[in-house]
């Protein structure tokens, strides 16, 4: 045998057991997936045409399952539309476009099926709501002409509430001048604050035109254009969404609807009726280490909803106390347990506490006072957004209170932190790898920076500042991410901190009105974020890809229900509630692309609470071995 | 111990305010028993300076909420895509109108001016005197297009009980 034949035989015995390894490797995985297809194996698919009589992009098919009580929808490409993962059951389908619509038709799909349904849409309502019969619509031009006070406006005013409130509120004088006073804090020498927005003008207010001059040119202002008789106006979307018919057409949503309670019972109850608006009310989603996806219902009685995606089922979970004591976000820590501190409610006043609730007991096994020492001295105090460090320590912000509270966990110890910046209104709450909790500072645009080892304040104005930042993430890189919605003409943006140099850089949505509320990297780097809706723009789900600076948006099913939060699957799903839903509050996904779907469960890439990283890590205690 | 202030500190003004009401009922028993019997809102139960009164304070501490006429939030158009938060929107009813006729119809005066003094302002029961309650009752008489009378309208539950709403 020549060394050449033997070096030849070495190689190939090699190649054989590197492939032979590779393939049991994948075969692992495989069998994993295998599983997966054998979920979807006992569902159906749907595919179609749609025709009408003028041009229509990107038309809404809505498929709904009327047994489960789910909605499907998807897009056309060309006219042509398709849809997979449907559970088995009796549909209602029908299709939406801008000013289009079709009938509904009934089906009945068998497990494995692969349905098809031609439709024909014609003039009508489409996916927008109807009109309300005293509001018209209007050029932003039109709506705010040129003149003293609408720098107040467009700079204050505009900062919080969008360019519908103001316009949508005629009012005389008085009405004006009160509205300004509640802005002032006018009456706070002889009452506590109502909540966290009353006097967030007061003071020396030094980012905005606000002084007395300004004040009374502001009330000249809306008095002669939004005076006792004028009609509400809408501002009038001057742009179209801009739309990827052939990436929207790979994409699917599903919502999962909340049942509506009977006549009588908990939302509809005569203790609840009046004060919840007798609706359910979604707020935010986290998944579970099983797949499950956990929702907050804000309506009342407060309840955590647990949906298994795979089968549809839900189980309701009342808060304690009745379920009346204020709720917002929750988190679900990498033991399975979810947390959901309490937050205004029926009680404003009361003391509010961390509440955890563990599933396999069904239990809520804690709840712990969040200020147990008064550190706080605002009467009223509500807890909202949470964040979990490497060391499984929870971190709590006091929306109306102005601090954070710390619950160690191997101690038990709660410790408040007051925040630094002055009226400090914490909104979201996370932490970084290097177990920094950072805060969006709602009063400001600014955010917060809390060292959980030195127990240090930092705060990092972005390069649009002040501005409506409500919630922030952080990446896989460890960059901040934060959302900063839409200002009078000032488009809304995208920014990023980058922790290493400390330079902020700022992407402006290419849609005028965005209003971008959470951020969510996907494990791609993708940056999804929930925007909120116009009069007549729709709500979107849209993703930003920071590595070619490219946009996606996606329409939602339900055109004028904003989003708060969206959490982001291994897979590329985004979960989100439909939170301004009237009628259909639910559970909802985003698949970008319906092809890659390979269970129906909710998996974070790392598993609870959902951070880009494995968890937990060592390195605060690294950090804290090396002082 | 903050609570406890709180607590005592309610329970007083609790104690002050039904002690204002019940002298201010004493006072105007005659009064009462003078003019005897059950009335109507239609039959003059306010005057119109009292009602002027009752505007001033209207416009401090209601106008906020149930707007220039007393049309309440509903007459706020819903934003489409607005959060249901309503951030800015405070949930008031209308105290003038078809709406607010309807729902006090039947009812006394007693009634709604008990509502008033134990709920309103929101955020601040209780930060009005009884006779501005009874003004600022007087002002909603008025936006509702009660017919004015020759007296003020005390407040007096022995008074405002005889009082019912409704045309």
């Amino acid at each position: 045998m020549s060394s050449r034949r033997f070096l030849t035989g070495v190689i190939v015995a090699i190649s054989g057991l590197c492939a032979a390894y590779v393939l049991n490797l994948s075969g692992g995985a495989t069998t994993v997936a295998a599983q997966q297809r054998g979920e979807l194996a006992g569902l159906a698919r749907l595919s179609g045409s749609v025709t009408a009589p003028q041009a229509f992009k990107a038309a809404q098919v809505y498929i709904r399952n009327t047994d489960k009580n789910i909605t499907y929808m998807v897009f056309t490409n060309a006219g042509a539309f398709r849809s997979l993962a449907l559970f088995p059951g009796n549909y209602e389908v029908r299709v939406r476009a801008k000013g289009l619509e079709s009938d509904a038709q009934k089906l009945t799909l068998r497990a494995g099926e692969n349905a098809k349904l031609s439709f024909s849409m014609r003039a009508g309502q489409g996916v927008a709501p109807a009109p309300q019969s005293n509001v018209t619509f209007a050029r932003y031009s039109e709506i705010y002409p040129a003149g003293p006070g609408l720098e107040v406006i467009e700079q204050g005013c505009m900062r919080c509430h969008n360019e519908n409130f103001i316009p949508a509120r005629p009012a005389g004088e008085d009405v004006w001048r009160a509205r300004l006073g509640h802005m002032m804090g006018a009456e706070l020498d002889t009452r506590d604050a109502r909540s966290y927005t009353e006097g967030a003008l007061a003071g020396r207010v030094q980012w905005f035109p606000f002084g007395k001059k300004e004040r009374e040119e502001f009330i000249s202002y809306v008095v002669k254009h939004y005076g006792p008789d004028a009609k509400p106006r809408f501002v009038r979307a001057e742009q179209e969404v801009p739309l990827d018919e052939a990436a929207l057409s790979k994409a699917m949503f599903m919502e999962y609807y909340l049942p509506i309670d009977a006549p009588g019972t908990g939302s509809s109850s005569p203790e609840f009726a009046k004060v919840g608006r007798g609706i359910r009310w979604g707020q935010d989603v986290r998944f579970d280490p099983e797949g499950n996806v956990w929702l907050t219902d804000r309506g009342y009685p407060h309840r955590l909803v647990k949906l298994d995606p795979r089968s549809g089922k839900q189980t309701d979970y009342i808060y304690p106390g009745g379920g009346k004591l204020g709720n917002h976000d929750l988190t679900i820590d990498r033991f399975g347990i979810v947390w959901a501190p309490e937050h205004s409610g029926l009680e404003p006043e009361g003391p509010k506490r961390i509440l955890g609730f563990n599933p396999k007991t069904e239990k809520w096994e804690h709840q712990i006072p969040g200020d147990p020492n008064n550190v706080i001295r605002n009467p009223r105090k509500w807890m909202q957004s949470m964040a979990l460090d490497s060391k499984d320590n929870l971190y709590v912000g006091w929306i109306m209170g102005g601090a954070l509270t710390k619950w160690e966990r191997a101690s038990g110890k709660v410790t408040v932190y007051p925040i630094s910046d002055r009226g400090a209104v914490p909104y979201g709450v996370i932490a970084d790898r290097n177990d920094n909790i950072w805060i969006a500072l709602w009063n400001s645009g600014k955010l917060a920076k809390f060292d959980s080892v030195n127990e240090q304040w930092t705060e990092f104005a972005p390069l649009t500042f002040p501005g409506h930042i409500r919630r922030l993430n952080v990446d896989a890189q460890n960059n901040i991410w934060a959302a900063i919605w839409n200002q009078g003409r000032r488009p809304g943006k995208l920014a990023k901190l980058d922790q290493r140099t400390g330079r902020f850089t700022e992407y402006s949505v290419p849609l005028w009105t965005a209003q971008p509320y959470d951020v969510n990297p996907d494990p791609e780097g993708n940056i999804w974020f929930a925007d909120s809706p116009t009069p007549d723009r729709v709500a979107l789900i849209n993703k930003f890809n920071p590595r070619n600076q490219t946009w996606a948006f996606y329409p939602k099913p339900q055109f004028d229900a904003d989003t708060p939060k969206v959490q982001v699957t291994r897979d590329g799903a985004v979960w989100y509630s439909p939170r301004g839903s009237r009628d259909m509050p639910a559970i909802g996904v985003l698949y970008p692309d319906m092809d890659k779907i390979t269970t129906l469960g909710a998996f974070y890439q790392y598993g609870p609470p959902g951070n880009p990283w494995p968890s937990p890590t060592t390195q605060t205690a690294s950090r804290a071995a090396q002082r | 111990m903050r609570d406890c202030w709180n607590w005592a500190t309610a329970t007083a003004v609790g104690i002050i305010g039904i002690a204002l009401l019940a002298g201010a009922g004493g006072r105007t028993t005659v009064a009462a028993q003078a003019t005897g019997g059950k009335r109507s809102v239609m039959d003059g139960v306010y005057t119109a300076e009292q009602a002027r009164r009752g505007r001033e304070h209207y416009r401090k501490r209601c106008v906020l909420c149930h707007l220039d006429n007393g049309q309440g939030h509903a007459a706020v158009p819903v934003i489409p895509g607005e959060s249901l938060e309503r951030e800015g929107d405070a949930e008031a009813p209308a105290v003038a109108g078809e709406p607010f006729q309807k729902k006090w119809n039947g009812r006394t005066a007693w009634e709604l001016f008990g509502t008033m003094a134990s709920t309103m302002p929101v955020g601040g029961p209780g930060v009005l005197t009884p006779q501005e309650y009874a003004d600022v009752l007087a002002y909603l008489f008025e936006l509702n297009k009660f017919p004015v009378g020759a007296r003020d309208l005390a407040p007096a539950r022995d008074q405002l009980e005889t009082i019912t709403i409704g045309r």
